[in-house]
């Protein structure tokens, strides 16, 4: 059954690798991209794996690979924590992948006296899972006690941990529960004992209850010192040559002294060869599993840092198209960059997940897939936010050119339709856009007090239009040919006269500089700038209202 | 008396014109003037136009970062200053505000109550390291017939009253920051005004016509150089001006007076 299981999970494992590779070629991240032939970039992928072999680059990627792959320096600049986290778990997983899972086809060759049940194999097997365990707790601290990357960490995020750290503690239990199994020792008996004398075995089973922890059903006089010298003479000639003493198993002998009270029913039930086979079937379901969840960082992150590391430029679009989708792969949702992301208040104010970077690119990578018109929407809204301050890009320990990606996600998103809000508003005219927005539920605004709603605000206006006459928007507009829709005066008119909904949308309201010239020469004191701002925000909430509504 | 600041650059520095971080960072340290960095967020400008109250929580997250630290924020944008001011303004007078902010800012263990000052750069210079200190540091000063003409930035300058960073129509300290290096300063009537960047996203042509209305008064008033106080104004210089006069920032031309480069 194990057999065919781990087939099954091969096989699932090697169609889904094949699925997320093309994925290279088959999602595109702008129209640039789409317009290239797919078997155009089947070769290009090809290509540019061959070109970049065979050039002199490879010894930079290599470089790359050892530092960024293999000692994780990027990781090491952006938390020591995280690094120490990291690094236990992987490079525990690695080994014990190595020399435990496929000892058989490994470690048999490189230590030709190799036997699991021996030291120092034991001790190593013990302390690599211990590394990963651990490094699983600093992980899970670090999730739940950072603030963003507690907000932005999903299922995903704890299922794999919680994978891993299931394929330990099984393997942890395996351990113990093979060690006190009676029925283990009784057909490592049959198997390996050249004699069938009875009063040998006896002898053996004292000396293997009192020093290997075996829990026998029946009792053994584990205090006869004649007893266990034979029995000591006995596992010489048979067993010690392939076991160590348990104690060296360290993590697994103290699990021993946990499960002793149970034993009898543990072994009874045959508990050692249930968590054999949870052990394994885990083992599988994590090799099924990775191509399709975040563990495929583990190809495609050292991938990106060989990528970054060659100056070799892409010659041909067809090969920057795919390299662009590779690099959003490499993501692993670590949630750094939404740390350092100078807009992540603003998510906190508004909600939209879309303004983390963390968060952004599975939105990117979902547009790429040409999926979701609704996460478009909030993708466009999160991203025009974005102050291209570039920390995303300085702290990503993957090294994925973020920046880059969002202001090619910013044009590419205008040119699906959505259109930023500043160039949507031109679209109508102020009047035509309070038709629209009557129909419409007012959206309330998380404050509530509005200015432009206070009569008191603007009822000193005595429409003197000194405003418009130092308003550099009205100038600059008329100097160009095109004078803008209505002054500074006449929105304040437009208020006077209650017609708020008239002036949400007009040109000199969204076009205003914010140079406070209005303001600050107002004889009667009007905050006219700040009521530009509040209509503005007023606006942007009815505007946003009305993009999901025509979905 | 030692000058200590959390400084904030705010994000553009950091993404599109690290030159005017790093000369900031070089002229603070050769006037002696300590700062510390934070981990500070975008000063909620940019986002003012559509959600007051994300502005205001951006901004306050800094402040109170800086409050923890128990230090005064400097910061060498105009727009940043600006919006951090206007920011604290609200905060102060709109108590439902403050309270919503500051359960906000709990959640992360942070208190925000309005104890420190904000500080461009140039009121640092002008006020508490004064013309004098600075005067002594300068060994390279520019000839006197270097004429600079100072673009001052609205954000600082307005609204006044909530700002306080100098006569929002007369303004004189930059000119006295400049003349210290030893150039002579111009008046040119558009000093005060827009400089469009305000605009460059939303109607780029609108916003050169801003521009070039106010280099063409710098270059009647007689200017050899513009020297700029903000990040956003540079930009825009930078990448609207073509090269008609040479622009730079307040930071990079104290830096040559005093250091020679």
């Amino acid at each position: 059954m194990l057999r065919y299981s781990f087939y099954i999970s091969f096989v699932i494992f090697i169609a889904g690798m094949i699925f997320r590779l093309t994925q290279w070629i088959r999602f595109d991240l702008d129209t640039e991209s789409a317009e290239q032939s797919k078997v155009k970039r089947t070769f290009a992928l090809w290509e540019s794996l061959w070109n970049h072999m065979v050039s002199a680059q490879v010894l930079l990627m290599l470089k790359a690979f050892f530092w960024n792959g293999l000692l994780q320096a990027r990781i090491l600049k952006s938390s020591p924590l995280r690094w120490l986290a990291h690094m236990s778990i992987f490079w525990g997983f690695i080994l014990l992948l190595l020399f435990h899972a496929l000892d058989d086809q490994i470690s048999v060759w490189i230590f030709p006296e190799y036997a699991s049940t021996l030291n120092p194999y034991m001790f190593l097997r013990n302390l690599c899972g211990v590394f990963v365990l651990s490094g699983i707790i600093v992980a899970l601290y670090r999730r739940r006690n950072k603030r963003i990357v507690r907000q932005i960490s999903n299922w995903m995020d704890y299922s794999v941990l919680g994978l891993i750290a299931a394929i330990m503690i099984s393997g942890f239990l395996v351990e113990s529960l093979q060690i006190i199994s009676e029925r283990q020792f009784d057909n490592m008996v049959s198997d390996y004992m050249i004699t069938d004398d009875e009063s040998e075995v006896l002898a053996l089973r004292a000396y293997w209850a009192k020093y290997y922890s075996v829990s026998f059903s029946q009792t053994v006089d584990r205090n006869n010192a004649n007893l266990l010298e034979i029995g000591h003479s006995v596992h010489e000639d048979s067993c010690a040559s392939c076991h160590s003493r348990p104690h060296y198993a360290f993590v697994s002998f103290n699990l021993i002294q946990l499960l002793a009270p149970f034993a009898t029913v543990l072994n009874a039930l045959h508990m050692d060869e249930v968590l054999l086979i949870v052990h394994y079937m885990l083992c599988f379901i994590g090799l099924a599993w990775l191509p399709f969840s975040k563990m495929f960082h583990m190809i495609s992150t050292p991938l990106n840092y060989c990528m970054t590391a060659s100056s070799q430029e892409s010659k041909h679009l067809a090969a920057s198209a795919n390299g662009k989708i590779a690099s959003l792969d490499a993501c692993t949702h670590c949630g750094v960059c939404s740390e350092h992301c100078s807009v992540a208040p603003i998510y906190q104010v508004t909600g939209n997940d879309c303004i983390l970077p963390s968060e952004k690119i599975g939105a990117v990578l979902s547009m790429a897939a040409g999926r979701h018109p609704i996460v478009l929407e909030s993708l466009s809204s999160g991203n025009a936010v974005c102050t291209e301050c570039n920390q995303c890009t300085n702290n990503c320990p993957s090294g994925i050119p973020l920046l880059d990606i969002w202001q090619g996600a910013k044009k590419e998103l205008q040119k699906k339709g959505l259109s930023r809000p500043e160039d949507l508003i031109k679209t109508h005219s102020a009047y035509e856009w309070a038709e629209i927005w009557k129909s419409q539920t007012p959206t309330v605004l998380p404050y509530q007090s509005f200015i432009s709603d206070d009569p008191q605000t603007y009822e000193a206006c005595v429409q003197c239009s000194i405003c418009t006459q130092v308003c550099p928007i009205v100038a600059a507009s008329s100097n160009c040919g095109e004078p803008i829709d209505v002054t500074p005066q006449q929105v304040m008119n437009l208020l006077r006269i209650g017609l708020k909904d008239k002036a949400l949308g007009t040109q000199m309201v969204w076009t205003c500089a914010t140079c406070y010239m209005c303001q600050e020469n107002c004889p009667q004191h009007i905050p006219v700038a700040e009521i530009f701002y509040e209509l503005r925000n007023l606006a942007h909430a009815q505007i946003n209202v009305k993009q999901t509504g025509e979905k | 008396m030692q000058l200590k600041y959390s400084y904030f650059p705010g994000c553009k520095i950091s993404g599109l014109l690290p030159e005017y971080g790093a000369s900031t960072q070089t002229l603070m340290n050769l006037l002696g003037i300590e700062w510390v960095d934070l981990q500070f967020n975008c000063c909620g400008y940019p986002i003012r136009h559509q959600n007051l109250e994300a502005s205001v929580f951006s901004a306050a997250r800094n402040m109170a970062l800086s409050e923890h630290a128990h230090l005064d924020i400097l910061t060498p944008c105009k727009c940043c200053f600006g919006n951090l001011k206007h920011s604290q303004y609200m905060l102060k007078n709109d108590f439902a505000l403050f309270k919503r902010v500051n359960e906000r800012l709990k959640d992360e263990g942070l208190t925000y109550s309005g104890r420190i000052e904000i500080k461009h750069l140039l009121s640092v210079l002008y006020h508490d390291v004064g013309l004098d200190r600075m005067k002594t540091r300068i060994l390279h000063p520019y000839q006197s017939t270097t004429r600079v003409a100072a673009s001052y930035g609205c954000h600082a300058l307005r609204p006044a009253g909530i700002t306080n960073f100098d006569h929002p129509f007369d303004p004189t300290i930059f000119e006295k920051v400049i003349a210290v290096s030893g150039a002579q300063t111009v008046f040119w009537p558009k000093r005060t005004e827009c400089c469009g960047q305000p605009v460059f996203e939303k109607n780029p042509s609108l916003s050169n016509v801003l521009l070039q209305s106010k280099i063409s008064d710098a270059i009647e008033a007689g200017a050899d150089i513009i020297c700029t106080a903000c990040t956003y104004c540079q930009m825009q210089y930078e990448s609207l001006g073509q090269n008609q006069l040479p622009v730079m920032t307040i930071s990079q031309l104290l830096k040559k007076a005093i250091s020679g480069n």
